[in-house]
């Protein structure tokens, strides 16, 4: 096929990936999750002051509430707040973007390890499969990082296989697989393990002469970027993911332990080796269950859409004839890449807690992708076959035309139905709907006057910080949380923030009737009974689009 | 040692069964309610969805009563092919108003995948698909297949055992059966004393 050709199908592929993905980004999801508020709020603190909120000179993993964040997303939404603002569309467009890059690296590593007979369309196959992704599409239109963290994996494993021919290529890949490690915390294991895996893989020809030299200016850059990180790699903060989500963590109960049986049998019953075991085989073999994939999905509201699982229900046959294919055909490099990435990608998600978490395992959509492009492949090849056969040869293609365009009508209209409509409706209350509303409200309050806003469930503060778009400087003087030196070790949390007049604590209906101010709540904090009870005025109440209230603002009277 | 293994297994999934499986009750009619019973709960679901679409003809492509029996039918049959339904009581999802009984001691996967690879070779091939195709689309039909879906013990029984047959061959026989009996005899103990 002329090159201009595959030029003008795979833009069209990305077209398709852009409007799945910019489509009223920033909007959808509607509200701002804590935890894009408080990455956004600390990029902003980065560019305004070059500290974060806690005022730590350029940190190596961000400090957020009783969590650590990654730095590559934190880093890579400062450039773009002087041109776009501090708003929900600048923190979730590296997401978008990243994911729009991956869809070329992926078209070109796919037809790069694919057998020649059949390069071109599985490459185009699967990024028109990733393109209409929703599993993709979800991270793809929020803070996450994984996303980037899959774009870094991904081109590092491109550039190692271009390098295999151009050894100096050794050093790009050691660069992208450096960022790629400290870009997500799963990562910090798939990576590696991927990395030895192509370097097993590939000893011959990496340990070959005309690559000795480069391989070893490869390590020694992808050690001295990883240098950062492994200097706090044992404090606390670095740590905090892992200890606090690992099943094999001492200090959590493992799944099915019998805490009502002390009997003679207890060592064995109750053994930790062997819950544990069983646990994670069960949390592993999940990631490949077809009922997850194609049903259920994941159970996270912010890691799905409503009624929309991981894959679209119609890839389900052609995922179980793509396995059928995969295992039974010779399908060269590409057999190892989609085997390696599909055996190693859910050990990090698996080693967790969380049932089918898609967000710590987002690289299996890559492998499971290509297996679906397979069957679907397959099923053309069979299909076209007995047709022929039956003498309909003539309205095979128009018929495989009209059946995809209408499956991808059908496809985009479930995206636009689950991601847009649904998601908005019934997941608000997930997203932190509605603080950019209480800031707008508290901005037109008498500023002589307190306001109270109640954290009693919540962490309101880093949504005001955000949407008050509040001076880093001066939210470091006013609410000094931490000894720096403690950074990465002291988890201690200060429950009061100040800005200005307004601040975070919980309500005490005691003291806080006492003084003329605002007081602002959700329906649990500030309910109609204590309105009536104090004799409070009630001055908005702003409500989630499914008409439930998701705020109340009141002004007290004093008696 | 092959046929203690074989049979700690077949007799796994009626023991838990007789064990535990009594711990709820079993109402006879879950042989008949099938999922085409009207469903007014989700029939109020579509109803107030139906209300956030911009045209009508979107609102009934993506909402309608007819969703409501397929989504059951494709749930239901996926649970019923789900792995981690017979070897770790569908954990780490559960399913509400189910046991979510283990079935299959878990380490019995190994023959079971190693089964289903080498299916052609398999001695009981066409039983095992009499009788789990009609099993699965009755199963599949019913508003709560749990503790039903005993009909599926003997085809998966013998895709398992038709595993071992294999893995029994193999070099590394010694190891797999060894590290059967080191996670298999807690299972058993959990079930004797009536836990899962």
């Amino acid at each position: 096929m002329k090159k201009i050709l595959i030029t003008l199908i795979l833009l069209l592929v990305i077209g398709l990936a852009v409007l799945t993905r910019f489509y009223k980004l920033g909007e959808a999801p509607a509200g701002l999750y804590v935890d894009e508020a408080g990455q956004g709020y600390s990029a902003y603190s980065i560019l305004k002051t070059g500290k974060d909120e806690f005022g730590k000179n350029y940190p190596i993993v961000f400090r957020s509430f009783t969590d650590f964040k990654t730095p590559v997303y934190i880093y890579s939404i400062v450039p773009l707040i002087p041109q776009f603002g501090l708003t929900p569309f600048t923190i979730r467009f590296p997401s978008f973007l990243f994911s729009i890059l991956t869809i070329p690296i992926l078209f070109l590593l796919v037809r790069k390890l694919t057998p020649k007979n059949m390069s071109l369309p599985l490459a185009f196959l699967a990024t028109f499969l990733f393109a209409i992704s929703p599993w993709h599409i979800v991270f793809s239109r929020t803070y996450v990082e994984c996303n980037l963290a899959l774009f870094f994996l991904l081109s590092g494993v491109y550039v190692f296989y271009l390098s295999l021919q151009r050894p100096f290529l050794l050093l790009v890949a050691a660069v992208l697989f450096a960022v790629a490690v400290p870009a997500y915390h799963s990562q910090r294991l798939v990576t590696p393990l991927v990395v030895i895996f192509l370097a097993l893989r590939h000893k011959k020809i990496i340990f070959s002469k005309t690559h000795k030299k480069w391989l070893i200016l490869a390590c020694v850059v992808g050690f001295v970027l990883t240098i950062p990180m492994l200097s706090i790699i044992t404090t606390p903060g670095f740590l905090a993911r892992a200890a606090g989500l690992n099943i094999f963590s001492e200090a959590r109960v493992p799944a099915g332990f019998v805490a009502d049986y002390q009997g003679i049998f207890s060592w064995l019953v109750n053994s930790r080796w062997f819950l544990s075991v069983q646990e994670f085989i069960a949390l592993y073999l999940s990631y490949f269950s077809p009922r997850l994939m194609f049903n259920v999905g994941d159970y996270e509201p912010r890691s799905s859409f409503p009624e929309l699982a991981t894959f679209f229900i119609w890839q389900l046959p052609f995922y179980l004839v793509g396995l059928y294919i995969f295992t039974k055909s010779r399908l060269g490099e590409l057999k190892f890449f989609v085997l390696t990435l599909l055996l190693l990608a859910p050990i990090p998600a698996a080693i967790t807690r969380d049932p089918y978490n898609t967000y710590r395992a987002l690289p299996l959509v890559i492998p499971q992708t290509i297996i679906i492009s397979l069957g679907i492949i397959s099923v053309f090849v069979w299909a076209k076959g007995l047709l022929g056969k039956l003498g309909l040869k003539k309205v095979f293609l128009p018929g495989v035309a009209i059946f995809s365009v209408l499956l991808l009508v059908y496809s985009l209209g479930k995206l636009y139905s689950s991601a847009i409509l649904l998601n908005e409706y019934f997941r608000a209350k997930d997203w932190d709907w509605g603080w950019d509303r209480v800031v707008a409200n508290v901005k037109t309050f008498d500023s002589n006057l307190p306001v109270i806003i109640d954290n009693s469930r919540e962490e309101p503060y880093i949504e005001l910080a955000f949407f008050l778009q509040y001076d880093p400087a001066k939210y470091q003087k006013e609410n000094k949380e931490i000894d720096l030196e403690n950074y990465y070790t002291d988890m201690n949390r200060k429950t009061t923030i100040k800005f200005d007049n307004i601040t975070t604590r919980p309500i005490n209906w005691g003291k806080d009737l006492r003084i003329m101010q605002y007081l602002i709540g959700d329906e649990l904090a500030i309910s109609p009974e204590q309105i009536t009870r104090h004799g409070l005025t009630l001055i908005k109440e702003i409500k989630y689009p499914d008409k439930t209230v998701a705020f109340r603002i009141v002004k007290t009277n004093l008696k | 040692m092959k046929k203690l293994i074989a049979f700690t297994i077949l007799i796994f999934w009626p023991l838990n069964l007789f064990f535990n499986g009594g711990k709820q009750s079993f109402p006879l009619e879950n042989f008949t309610k099938t999922i085409f019973q009207q469903d007014y709960q989700a029939e109020q679901r579509i109803l107030e969805k139906i209300n956030l679409y911009p045209t009508v003809f979107l609102a009934r492509v993506y909402q309608n009563k007819a969703r409501i029996y397929l989504d059951k039918a494709s749930s239901n049959l996926l649970a019923l092919t789900d792995l981690n339904n017979y070897f770790f009581g569908f954990h780490p999802r559960q399913i509400i108003g189910n046991q979510n009984l283990k079935k299959f001691p878990f380490v019995s996967i190994i023959f079971f995948l190693t089964g289903l690879y080498f299916f052609n070779r398999l001695k009981h091939k066409k039983l095992i698909l009499q009788i789990a195709i009609p099993s699965l689309v009755y199963l599949s039909l019913l508003e709560n297949f749990d503790r039903i879906d005993i009909l599926l013990w003997l085809p998966i029984s013998l895709v398992i055992l038709g595993g071992l047959d294999i893995v029994s061959l193999g070099k590394y026989w010694k190891y797999t059966a060894s590290a059967f009996w080191i996670f298999t005899v807690p299972q058993l103990l959990r079930i004797f004393l009536g836990y899962q």
